[in-house]
């Protein structure tokens, strides 16, 4: 399993997608950054046009999590990164390279799955410790939370990626193909999928009058994108985790499942 | 005898589709093993089922006479190169060699350059993949599959769509595995001609069965010329063929096929006259082993 990983890594690192990824990253985070910059430097002009009220002057770490990880573009980002990685093996054939020496297509799938997961982590953590670094240098009143306030957000957080890598990982590996993939993560990441959940929740609430819990409720992005992650440490996220939990193992499950029934073409 | 690789009635089922209908195939230590096949015949099936890649309907191999939950232990023993060779366009011979040894563990960089010299990919350098010609991708796909130090490769087409010197290069390259680094070698191809001047035993493959297996000696004997010789009383005549003092002989299709003394046609229709038997027919034939292929297969050549 550590040989494959290793070897997954190596392919990362020498696959010009993950560069050109991490360059687009790095973009994205400035152009987030300056979007921030520009509404807390100058809230009032931005309030008005925007008929809003009581928007913060300031910037707290947590916040700057929240306002990163939390945006389509980054889960879009981290999705494509994701379904070009695990389907890269397949495109070229290379996997029929390897499928004979390991005993096991469930410990090479897994491998590849934890090796999607290293990918997409220092993805992130290099926009994310970039957009934090930015915010704590540029911005003019930036506040650092408490050290374990702030762990536990990026912990959630974290989770959250790692859910999304694994849903991204099992579509591509359903699909069998980079286009099913990317159209699946586009799909989820830029809210078209929040536009089917919201139907669904009206004619839940008609049908039900008013559930403790909507479809929505249960749908990944909504649940991630929807969590307040500045009272995460303090009411916790009980509900997010198990969902968490849940969607990692029939994802990871499933692609398991997939890749030991199939032949490989 | 010893084999290294056996199937035993594999099938592969596609809904009611059979691409490999209960083959069973016997390759010795040591075999440049020929499937003879066309396009669409199950040779990339039967090869996939052995590496792994698909698995069985119903049937089993045995690798080295292992078989069921224990054949898996054997696959790192076999190297594959089916179809397109699997190679990542935007990396060197080198990394993708590396690629592969990483999995596997092997640290010695200089054991994946000799690999690299091997099949004459030495002086590649810094040139990607993408950039390599069809055969030079073919013998990287070789080299990838030498990575493991296998016992049985197994190559699907290998020479296909490769110049004729590409063909001369691969071919020197298998008699070097087999001859001096003693792989056994499972290698199907549809250019017989080809295939006849590297494999040491065949199999023939036709429409997903296996429909002969023989050595190359075999083969080519039934492709010889001979006479052919067909008789009012068939057993009678063959014992006046042993008297006659030939032994070379075959019996198949009401036929009885000479294989040596084959200008003596007159002196044994005289003979078989002399004991009240008459001869209906006696000719002289030859064929290429392609000739004898089609009518195996029941199929014409493409002129």
């Amino acid at each position: 399993m550590i040989k494959l990983i290793k070897m997954n890594l190596y392919r990362m690192t020498h696959a010009v997608s993950t560069w050109v990824l991490m360059a687009c990253m790095i973009a994205m985070t400035l152009f987030a950054f300056s979007m921030n910059k520009l509404v807390l430097d100058d809230p009032f002009n931005m309030n008005l046009s925007q008929g809003m009220q009581d928007v913060p002057t300031y910037m707290t770490s947590i916040d700057s999590i929240s306002s990163y990880v939390q945006v389509g573009m980054i889960i879009m980002l981290v999705g494509i990164f994701v379904v070009i990685f695990t389907n890269a093996e397949h495109k070229c054939g290379f996997d029929k390279n390897i499928v004979g020496i390991t005993k096991s297509r469930a410990k090479q799938t897994i491998a590849r799955w934890i090796s999607s997961i290293i990918g997409a982590t220092a993805l992130t953590v290099v926009g994310q410790g970039f957009y934090i670094g930015l915010s704590a240098a540029f911005m003019n009143d930036f506040r650092w939370d408490s050290a374990k306030d702030f762990l536990c957000v990026c912990a959630v957080a974290y989770l959250g990626l790692v859910t999304f890598v694994t849903l991204f990982f099992f579509f591509t590996t359903l699909f069998n193909s980079s286009t099913g993939g990317i159209v699946a993560t586009c799909f989820i990441s830029t809210g078209l999928l929040a536009l089917i959940e919201s139907l669904l929740d009206k004619v839940a609430d008609k049908v039900f009058s008013s559930p403790a819990h909507v479809p929505s409720d249960f749908f990944l992005d909504s649940a991630f994108m929807y969590l307040d992650l500045n009272s995460v440490a303090v009411k916790g996220c009980t509900f997010f985790l198990i969902l968490c939990a849940a969607y990692i193992v029939l994802s990871l499950g499933g692609s398991v499942l997939l890749q030991q029934k199939r032949d490989i073409r | 005898m010893d084999f290294i690789l056996t199937t035993n009635a594999i099938t592969k089922q596609y809904g009611s589709y059979k691409a490999c209908n209960e083959v069973s195939i016997h390759v010795e230590r040591g075999d440049i093993y020929g499937l003879i096949g066309r396009n669409g015949a199950g040779k990339t099936t039967l090869m996939k089922m052995i590496g792994g890649l698909a698995h069985p309907t119903s049937g089993s191999f045995e690798v080295r006479g292992r078989n069921g939950e224990t054949t898996s232990q054997m696959l790192p023993k076999i190297g594959i190169l089916i179809e397109a060779p699997g190679l990542y366009p935007n990396m060197t011979a080198f990394q993708n060699l590396k690629t592969k040894a990483i999995a596997l563990g092997i640290k010695d960089d200089e054991f994946l350059r000799g690999l690299l010299k091997e099949v004459g990919l030495e002086n590649t350098a810094k040139k990607k993949a993408k950039q390599f010609s069809l055969g030079m991708k073919q013998r990287l796909g070789i080299a990838m599959a030498l990575v493991s130090q296998p016992e049985l490769l197994i190559l699907d087409e290998p020479i296909n769509g490769l110049d004729p010197q590409g063909i001369a290069e691969m071919r020197q390259i298998l008699h070097h595995l087999s001859v001096d680094r003693g792989i056994t070698i499972l290698i199907s191809s549809h250019i017989l001609d080809e295939l006849s001047k590297v494999a040491t035993r065949f199999g023939i493959i036709h429409e997903g069965r296996l429909l002969e297996e023989a050595s190359k000696d075999e083969l080519l004997s039934r492709c010889n010329e001979r006479l052919e010789l067909r008789t009012s009383d068939m057993s009678r005549t063959l014992d006046i063929l042993h008297t006659m003092g030939f032994s070379k002989l075959e019996v198949a299709d009401d036929k009885i096929k000479i294989f040596e003394r084959l200008n003596e046609g007159g002196a044994i229709t005289v003979a078989l006259a002399k004991e009240n038997i008459m001869t209906n027919e006696i000719s002289r034939k030859s064929e290429e082993l392609e000739d004898y292929y089609f009518q195996l297969t029941g199929g014409q050549k493409n002129d």
